[in-house]
């Protein structure tokens, strides 16, 4: 398993100006290894990992995993592609506000169709997040750290082989950032493929590989 | 338990008050709707059923009756009264060309004081000849009917059993009549021999004002339908000009005044429909838009989890379509509680022949405005629908985190 982003720019029309972001990015990410990808506020980060994750198509440039091009497929395969390859953390709030935290979790089961055994996986996940008392709460009555929390056990709900979270542990106390971080840790030990987007210095002590990202370029 | 098929139930249910108001707007449509199409059918068949009744191409009566209006008072006013002319004007019409089949009949109305039951409209046919009458009484009663023997319309307050006395004479109500939304509901109807013997006992006690008839020889009016192939206008011309002392209407122009006056209702009931039903779709089109644009990360959120833009899309309309479909029955429902106890008062009020048609038929009209609600908010909802199901992801996750 191996993602390889080729040749990447992206531009952005901002207010009638050109504004390219990414220029010539090549990347892999592979399986086994915790990726950390830094930089200021706005160089880009979000939009890389964007269009790595497979919800934001390039200005140029490919992104392929295995035999499959993420964005030459239709959009009905590419989704069905990334539920079942990629677990995402989008930065910031993220839960279905009509639906439980276990519901919230169980959802990516729900949408590929394989529900057998969905609610048993998905309590075990909060059990590991430890929040598995929080189960039947609506997510707007969760905290910052614990809607987090239960992002990330939805992200594993489908034992993806990448994990992309962005700012992760943005809003998050020293101990949720650490229990976060260590997850993520254990979940790249374990074989998966770990791609977190962090402002945090800590993220240091976690990543395998150290990206940083300037003037639409990529550094290691 | 499949999560992602019930969250379009979820996002209902566990929001009452944002899908509340998106059912109020879907109820008020549809109780427009169903009320109007109600309504339609109820003008509609009250017409058809006032055609039946007056079932012939022309009528004949005495020609001062025409002046003074009294058909339209007996057909459309619902107003009891009663005229005579001889009996030899049925010879001298039958003589006239291109008269085809006819009938007569024998009106006499009752007084609303202490030698009748009730102020009614009494109504006698000829069974011998009649062809608009006997098919509407025999379907309620079998039989002939005999000496002093009456069948009641539906709005007479009395059951097959009952007596009624007109001017101190007993009959016998023999059955009652199906409902025609018409003044024939408030009409008594008899031989025409019975109406002869009422007749006589009024004039035997100084109550009608015609006292110098002999009622064995006269006759109220002619009912009567051209050959086939003469023209209606031309054959009541005729009659006009060589039947002395009468005047020949053609039915289709009693009831034209009705008819353009039922057009006019019926077109201003459309309308407001029309209205209500195109506001309704724009206002539901906006509500959503908002809800859609608010609801942006949340869509955003399941296309990162691998739902795809058709999936997506399917999910928004299901939403829309169950509140459509729940507000719209409730709706309809609404309009049946209201508009099937209030019928008789809008008759009334309305002053114009209506039936409302039976419950099977009201139940298709509620599928009717159902379906027509769907159809108005669906498409009214799409554009929005298509434009957050092809919105960009990480666009929408970037909008207020
Ligand atoms: N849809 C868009 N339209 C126009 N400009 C955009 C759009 N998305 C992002 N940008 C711009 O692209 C640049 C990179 O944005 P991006 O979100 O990738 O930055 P970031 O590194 O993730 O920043 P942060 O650390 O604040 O999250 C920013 O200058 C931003 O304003
Ligand atoms: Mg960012």
């Amino acid at each position: 398993m191996e993602l390889r982003a080729e040749h990447i720019c992206h531009t952005f029309l901002q207010g009638g100006q050109r504004l390219e972001v990414l220029k010539e990015v090549n990347l892999t990410i592979q399986g086994g290894y915790l990726y950390a990808l830094q930089g200021r506020s706005g160089s880009g980060k979000t939009t890389l990992m964007s269009i790595l994750c497979g919800i934001l198509a390039p200005s140029g440039g490919t992104v392929s995993m295995g035999d499959t091009v993420l964005y030459s497929m239709k959009d009905s395969a590419l989704s069905r592609f990334r539920g079942a390859h990629f677990g995402i953390i989008p930065q910031g709030q993220s839960a279905v506000s009509t639906l439980t935290v276990l519901e919230n979790v169980m959802l990516p089961a729900s949408i590929s169709g394989s529900c057998g055994g969905a609610a048993q996986r998905a309590r075990e996940l909060l059990d590991r997040m430890q929040i598995s008392d929080l189960a039947d709460v609506m997510p707007g009555e969760l905290s910052g750290g614990e809607q987090r929390r239960m992002a990330v056990a939805r992200a594993l709900m489908r034992d993806p082989d990448i994990i992309f979270a962005d700012e992760p542990t943005s809003d998050l106390d020293a101990g949720n950032t650490e229990a976060v971080l260590q997850i993520l840790k254990e979940e790249a030990k374990s074989g998966k493929a770990v791609f977190v987007v962090s402002h945090e210095d800590r993220i240091s002590e976690y990543a395998d590989v150290k990206y940083d990202i300037k003037e639409g370029r990529l550094l290691q | 338990m499949n999560v992602f098929k019930k969250l379009p139930l979820y996002s209902l249910v566990r929001r009452p008050a944002r899908s509340g108001a998106m059912l109020a707007i879907s109820v008020i449509v549809a109780f427009a709707v169903f009320s109007a199409l109600l309504m339609s059918a109820a003008l509609g068949r009250g017409m058809t059923s006032l055609q039946q009744r007056l079932g012939a191409d022309i009528m004949v009566v005495p020609a001062e009756a025409e002046k003074k209006a009294a058909v339209e008072s007996i057909v459309l006013q619902g107003n009891p009264t009663y005229f005579y002319m001889d009996e030899a004007k049925l010879g001298e019409v039958n003589a006239v060309e291109g008269v085809g089949e006819t009938t007569v009949q024998l009106y006499l109305a009752s007084l609303a004081a202490s030698c009748c039951s009730a102020k009614v409209q009494l109504m006698g046919f000829d069974p011998a000849t009649d062809f608009v009458i006997k098919p509407w009484v025999s379907s309620s009663y079998g039989k002939e009917l005999g000496e002093m023997e009456v069948v009641a319309g539906s709005g007479i307050t009395a059951s097959a059993g009952d007596r009624l006395i007109f001017y101190d004479t007993p009959c016998t109500v023999v059955a009652k009549l199906s409902e025609t939304g018409t003044n024939y509901d408030r009409c008594v109807f008899a031989g025409e021999d019975t109406v002869r013997v009422l007749t006589q006992s009024a004039i035997g006690k100084n109550l009608n004002q015609f006292r110098d008839t002999d009622p064995d020889h006269v006759i109220s009016c002619i009912l009567l339908n051209v050959e086939e192939g003469a023209d209606i206008d031309q054959v009541a011309s005729k009659i006009n000009e060589s039947v002395d002392g009468v005047a020949a209407i053609r039915t289709r122009s009693l009831l034209s005044g009705t008819a353009r006056s039922l057009e006019g209702v019926l077109g201003m009931i459309r309308a407001a429909a029309v209205v209500v039903l195109v506001l309704g779709a724009v206002i539901l089109a906006i509500a959503y838009a908002m809800q859609i644009q608010e609801r942006k990360r949340e869509f955003a959120t399941l296309r990162i989890l691998g739902v795809s833009r058709k999936q997506l899309s399917a999910g928004i309309l299901k939403e829309i379509a169950v509140v459509c479909l729940v507000g719209g029955a409730a709706g309809a429902l609404l309009g049946m509680l209201v508009m099937i106890p209030f019928s008789g008062a809008l008759q009334g009020w309305l002053n114009m022949p209506m039936l409302m048609p039976g419950i099977v038929h009201c139940f298709l009209y509620l599928a009717g405005a159902v379906f027509l609600c769907l159809a108005g908010a669906m498409p009214a909802c799409l554009w929005s629908v298509w434009k957050v199901s092809r919105a960009e992801i990480s666009d929408s996750l970037r909008e207020e985190k």
